[in-house]
């Protein structure tokens, strides 16, 4: 049965390379160069081998163990070690792997010989420290993201990764995911024309707060609602959507505003509950982003808006704006109806208000496209985090780094970091000259 | 026979004229058609894509003109009326 799973999963892996038509040196791999560690060749070299990358999980909580199911399907994948200092996390991951070594203390897992790469599924502030120790220990890594809870850490980070030659991976499970890589080369190729707007917004009817066993715990368990170990809103959900704005534009935003409250949920908790922020990229684009957690209407969607169309990214979905205009003849009988008939026919069409019109939906990916309704906190099934990691397994085999996935995660994790910052402070900021890296254009 | 009928009798002529006047609504249509497109730099394809619509349009002017003139037909007949029984 689980035999069976497995070859299912890998099947579909498969199908998603054969449908993204990523065959080495093809167009796609130059424009996302992040996919040549992992092309059908090398993969198939690796099996042909018979080598498995030998990895060990730090953090076993609800993300942990999502990857735990998720290596069961990687075929050169093998768990050889889990670490968790909660024990009943712990416990609950030797479950899935039972034969796995079990370590309480990340630094003696480090040394271990073989292990060949680590997966880090900690509280964003550990992410930064447990790198670098692993980096340092000649692991190649796995962090989930962001990739630190403050920017001194990023950079370190960043610096490390530079003079590393181990292989580092940041979750950024959208630059893996066959919706957002179609729908980008669509952007790319000029399908919605100049991109004039990015909206993205991710909305949950949900406090976030986890039951606690005693009171002492609660700073670990609900870790997410604390400023020590985390950046709220911004580092858990906005992190994955800036990137997507980044990777859209090809470049990074200038400016950051915006405003942070805590609306609703106010039960102690020090991040906000309600952010809406303003990027402005030099040629006047802006991201809006929005989120709030106590109302779940409107979802999460990523939207690229080109004169030309729009793309959802979250749905697979891209709207022509040539299919809801009208013909000209139309146009000119309304306009002569309206003069006529019209309340105030001085007014111009701009004055009444214009509604959202339903537009015909085209599908980016052929078949079924799995989409993430954005509600689960632990992540979605077919988002892109298994081939992530799958890509991963093979760099911890091959040694070959993944193009770009730092530098995005970098770029994304500043980003959030800086909205935090420019809500906490209520102004304008402007990207700083000492965060910037030569990966980034503005 | 009753003298008062009235026999009505369309001739090829009146035939002839009401395919005219049509055709002309048609070119008024189409002519229409082609302005909107230049007006609102849409497609030129819309010359047929959009040949439906303006036949219908076409018919609606041709119907309109056909009321216009039933109604100037009703209103002289009344005037007409009216006249005679002044007379007498
Ligand atoms: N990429 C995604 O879409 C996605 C989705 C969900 C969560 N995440 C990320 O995954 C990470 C973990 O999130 P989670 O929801 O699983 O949190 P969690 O609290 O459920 O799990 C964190 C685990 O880390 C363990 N831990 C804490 N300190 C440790 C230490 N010093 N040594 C060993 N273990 C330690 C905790 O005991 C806990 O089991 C976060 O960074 C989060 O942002 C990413």
């Amino acid at each position: 049965m689980e035999e069976n799973k497995k070859i299912e999963r890998e099947v579909s892996r498969r199908e998603f390379i054969k449908e993204l038509g990523y065959l080495a040196g093809g167009a796609l791999l130059l424009s996302m160069p992040w996919l040549k560690s992992q092309t059908p060749e090398k993969l198939s070299e690796i099996k042909r081998q018979g080598t498995c990358a030998r990895v060990a999980l730090i953090g076993c909580g609800s993300r942990g163990q999502y990857h735990l199911h998720n290596l069961k399907a990687i075929p050169h994948a093998e768990v050889v070690a889990l670490c968790d200092d909660y024990e009943p996390n712990l416990k609950a991951a030797a479950e899935i792997f039972p034969s796995a070594r079990q370590y309480s203390d990340y630094s003696s897992l480090l040394e271990a010989s073989d292990v060949d790469g680590v997966i880090i599924a900690t509280p964003l502030n550990l992410h930064a420290p447990m790198t670098l120790d692993a980096l340092a220990a000649g692991k190649h890594v796995f962090c989930e993201k962001a990739m630190a809870r403050t920017m001194s850490e990023c950079r370190a980070v960043y610096e490390a990764y530079k003079r590393s030659d181990k292989a580092l991976y940041f979750c950024m499970q959208r630059m893996y995911d066959p919706k957002y890589i179609k729908g980008m080369e669509q952007v790319h190729s000029g399908l919605i024309g100049e991109i004039v707007g990015l909206r993205c917004h991710w909305f949950r009817n949900a406090d976030w707060r986890r039951k606690v066993p005693s009171p002492e715990l609660e700073r670990r368990i609900n870790w997410r609602l604390y400023r020590e170990s985390s950046g709220g809103l911004m580092t858990e959900l906005a992190c994955h959507q800036l990137e997507v704005c980044n990777w859209a534009m090809g470049r990074m935003p200038e400016t950051i505003m915006g405003m942070g409250d805590i609306v609703f949920w106010k039960d102690g908790r020090e991040v906000y509950d309600n952010v809406n922020v303003i990027y402005r990229y030099s040629n006047g684009v802006k991201i809006n982003y929005e989120s709030l957690i106590s109302n779940k209407y409107n979802g999460m969607e990523d939207q690229i808006l080109g004169h030309k169309g729009t793309v959802d990214m979250t749905k697979g979905i891209y709207y022509l704006e040539e299919d809801n205009q009208l013909s000209g003849i139309r146009q000119l009988l309304r306009e002569g109806k309206e003069k006529t008939l019209g309340a105030i026919p001085t007014a111009g069409p701009s004055w009444r208000p214009e509604t959202r019109k339903d537009y015909v939906p085209h599908t980016l990916v052929a078949g079924e496209v799995s989409v993430n309704s954005g509600q689960s906190t632990v992540g979605a099934d077919n988002d892109g985090s298994d081939v992530i990691l799958s890509a991963f397994c093979q760099s911890c085999i091959t040694g070959e780094k993944a193009e770009n996935v730092v530098e995005e995660a970098y770029c994304s994790t500043l980003l959030c970091l800086l909205a935090n910052q420019a809500m906490d402070e209520k102004r304008i900021i402007t990207f700083p000259d000492e965060y910037k890296i030569p990966y980034m254009k503005f | 026979m009753d003298k008062n009928k009235v026999i009505a009798v369309i001739t090829l002529a009146d035939v002839i004229r009401e395919v005219a006047v049509f055709g002309a609504c048609l070119i008024i249509a189409i002519a229409l058609n082609a302005y909107a497109i230049v007006h609102y730099q849409t497609e030129w394809s819309e010359l047929y894509t959009e040949f439906g619509f303006v036949l219908t349009l076409a018919l609606i002017l041709y119907v309109a003109r056909c009321v216009v003139k039933a109604l100037i037909l009703v209103l002289w007949k009344c005037v007409k009326l009216l006249r005679r029984k002044m007379k007498r």
